[in-house]
């Protein structure tokens, strides 16, 4: 029974190296945010949503791996 | 909430930046030279944030509040659990966005409301005075009816000296269609007339020249021609 | 005596007013802790939209400039995601689930509350329903047309198939990952709060020097915090525009 609790709390330790890409996702959506600020300003109102929505998606790829971590922690 | 967020991007970035740099003055001068008085302001301070009016409802809503969390918690009606620290972060975030955010958000809001009722106002200006032109144009046209009366009278003698004329002009034409026709016949009389004359006088020289082609004629012309010469002779005697 | 146990009893549902009938079933018809906050948000969007009216003069309150720039947001979003002629059909679903979802996601911030978003049977449901709508309005606009969705223009042949599989199998994964988003958003954040707040109490419960440290995870968990008040409108305007774009897809294919 040990056993699988360690087991369970690996799992759920393991699973959250999925937010590596997502927090890599989320730089780069602000990196080309910059960017594209940088090169034209007046593109701001457009750009902007855009890149909340990309953060949205990006973020919410990093959730499930968090979602799957807490799973196992308390659900299972 | 773009809109929102951008908002409170922009009015949030100064107040922070002034609460920032009032922190460091503060800080610099607490270094260098203690200040003396520096608990008391800040004792009086969170007295004066207190609702009431005098010192002695503040100090007894401190006194009852801290005496019904002391009561609540010891008896274990409220347990302190993890939420109690949520509760205190979330007094925490409002007392943030009341201190930070609210005015600057007041600030905006009540230029917004200013501008928008500006433009309702100088509009509703702009249409008071174009009715007020429109009624002073109006207004100098009141005597309308008397300068119409008047100009009907005026186009109906006009049309009655129309008539008028008209009729003197049918007289005058009818005259001179008249004088014409008998001008003409004039003429026409006066041209047969001396038509005639000339036959008469050429009918006339004709018998003449046959009478004098005629020898008795002659010769009784030459008798008493001789006689009357005779007769000269002897008067002349 | 109420005490939390594990984080996740925070979503857990009580039954505040049963309904005992003994010929029909009407347990439908309970109330329980998600209708409570159901009523809850409806009263609150209710009376901000009333109170605010500024007893209907032409010029609202201060509190009628959120609502309308919110209104405008939303209105520019439809515009610009499902465009054509019939965005104005779509715009007042899209706008009462950017409401619902914002005003659930902010009343769930407020400690003791009920997080409605954090539901994933709910959020899910919502977004299947959405999704199913979203394909039904494409059948009946195109017909067997509408199986052009899942092939992108300029597809070389020989990847047909495969792009085939990969689009519609994406297709069919939206009706969840449109729901599963936010719940995980709004799940994984009040985890988080409650964690973080059950480690601080635990800290600040060792002597009277940690208590004074204290402070510093304290200003912490008000960072995220006020992260966690960006994810809930952040979230709710996603929600807001995919359901637009989904929408998109099925009314002008692409």
């Amino acid at each position: 029974m040990q056993l699988v609790l360690a087991a369970k709390y690996i799992g759920a330790g393991i699973s959250t190296i999925g937010l590596l890409g997502a927090g890599i996702g989320i730089a780069i959506v602000f990196a080309a945010l910059i960017n594209g600020v940088s090169r034209n300003p007046s593109l701001r109102e457009t750009l902007f949503p855009m890149a909340i929505l990309g953060f949205a998606l990006s973020e919410a790829t990093g959730l499930f791996c968090l979602m799957i971590s807490f799973l196992l922690i308390y659900a299972v | 909430m773009l809109s929102l967020r951008s908002v409170a991007l922009k009015s949030s970035v100064r107040p922070m930046l002034a609460v920032g740099a009032r922190q460091a003055a503060i800080g610099a001068r607490f270094y260098s030279t203690p200040a003396p008085q520096e608990p008391k302001d800040k004792a009086t301070s969170i007295i004066n944030a207190l609702p009431g009016n005098s010192i002695l409802s503040k100090t007894g809503i401190l006194a009852t509040s801290a005496a019904a969390a002391v009561y609540a918690i010891s008896n274990e009606l409220y347990v302190v659990n993890d939420e109690t620290i949520l509760v205190c972060t979330f007094l925490g975030f409002t007392t943030l966005i009341a201190k930070l955010l609210a005015p600057a958000y007041k600030d905006f809001a009540d230029s917004r409301v200013k501008k928008v009722s500006e433009i309702l106002n100088t509009s509703r200006t702009k249409h008071v005075d174009a009715v007020k032109e429109r009624i002073e144009s109006v207004s100098e046209l009141k005597n309308v009816t008397e300068t119409t009366k008047v100009l009907f009278d005026v186009s109906k003698e006009t049309v009655e000296l129309e008539a008028k004329a008209f009729e003197l002009q049918q007289k005058v034409d009818l005259a001179t269609e008249a004088k014409s026709v008998l001008d003409s016949w004039v003429r026409y009389e006066a041209s047969i007339r001396k038509l005639q004359q000339r036959q008469i006088a050429e009918s006339v020289i004709a018998k003449v020249q046959a009478e004098l082609a005629n020898p008795k004629f002659q010769d009784k012309v030459l008798q008493q021609s001789l006689t009357e010469v005779e007769q000269l002779f002897a008067k002349a005697k | 005596m109420y005490y939390i146990n594990s984080p996740l009893d925070q979503f857990e549902m009580n039954t505040l007013l049963k309904f005992v009938t003994p010929f029909f079933d009407m347990s439908n018809l309970n109330i329980t802790t998600f209708g409570l906050y159901i009523i809850i948000v409806l009263m609150v969007i209710v009376s901000l939209n009333i109170l605010t009216t500024n007893n209907n003069t032409i010029i609202g309150s201060r509190w009628n400039l959120p609502l309308e720039m919110i209104y405008d947001t939303i209105l520019n979003t439809t515009k610009g995601q499902i465009g054509g002629k019939l965005w104005g059909l779509y715009f007042p679903l899209i706008y009462t689930l950017f409401m619902f979802i914002l005003i659930a996601n902010l009343i769930s911030l407020i400690p003791y509350s009920f997080a409605l978003t954090a539901q994933i049977v709910f959020v899910i449901s919502l977004s299947f329903i959405i999704w199913l709508g979203s394909t039904i309005t494409g059948f009946n606009k195109h017909g067997w047309l509408f199986f052009s969705l899942f092939v992108p223009n300029g597809t070389p042949t020989p990847l047909v198939p495969l792009l085939v599989i990969i689009e519609s199998l994406s297709y069919i994964a939206r009706a969840f990952s449109l729901g599963l988003r936010l719940t995980c958003n709004i799940l994984a954040g009040h985890l988080l709060m409650v964690i973080l707040g059950g480690l601080l109490l635990n800290f600040i419960n060792i002597n009277k020097l940690t208590l004074i440290l204290g402070i510093i995870p304290f200003a912490m968990i008000l960072a995220i915090l006020c992260l966690e008040f960006a994810i809930a409108m952040i979230q709710s305007y996603v929600f807001a525009t995919l359901t637009a774009s989904y929408i998109k897809d099925s009314l002008y294919l692409h």
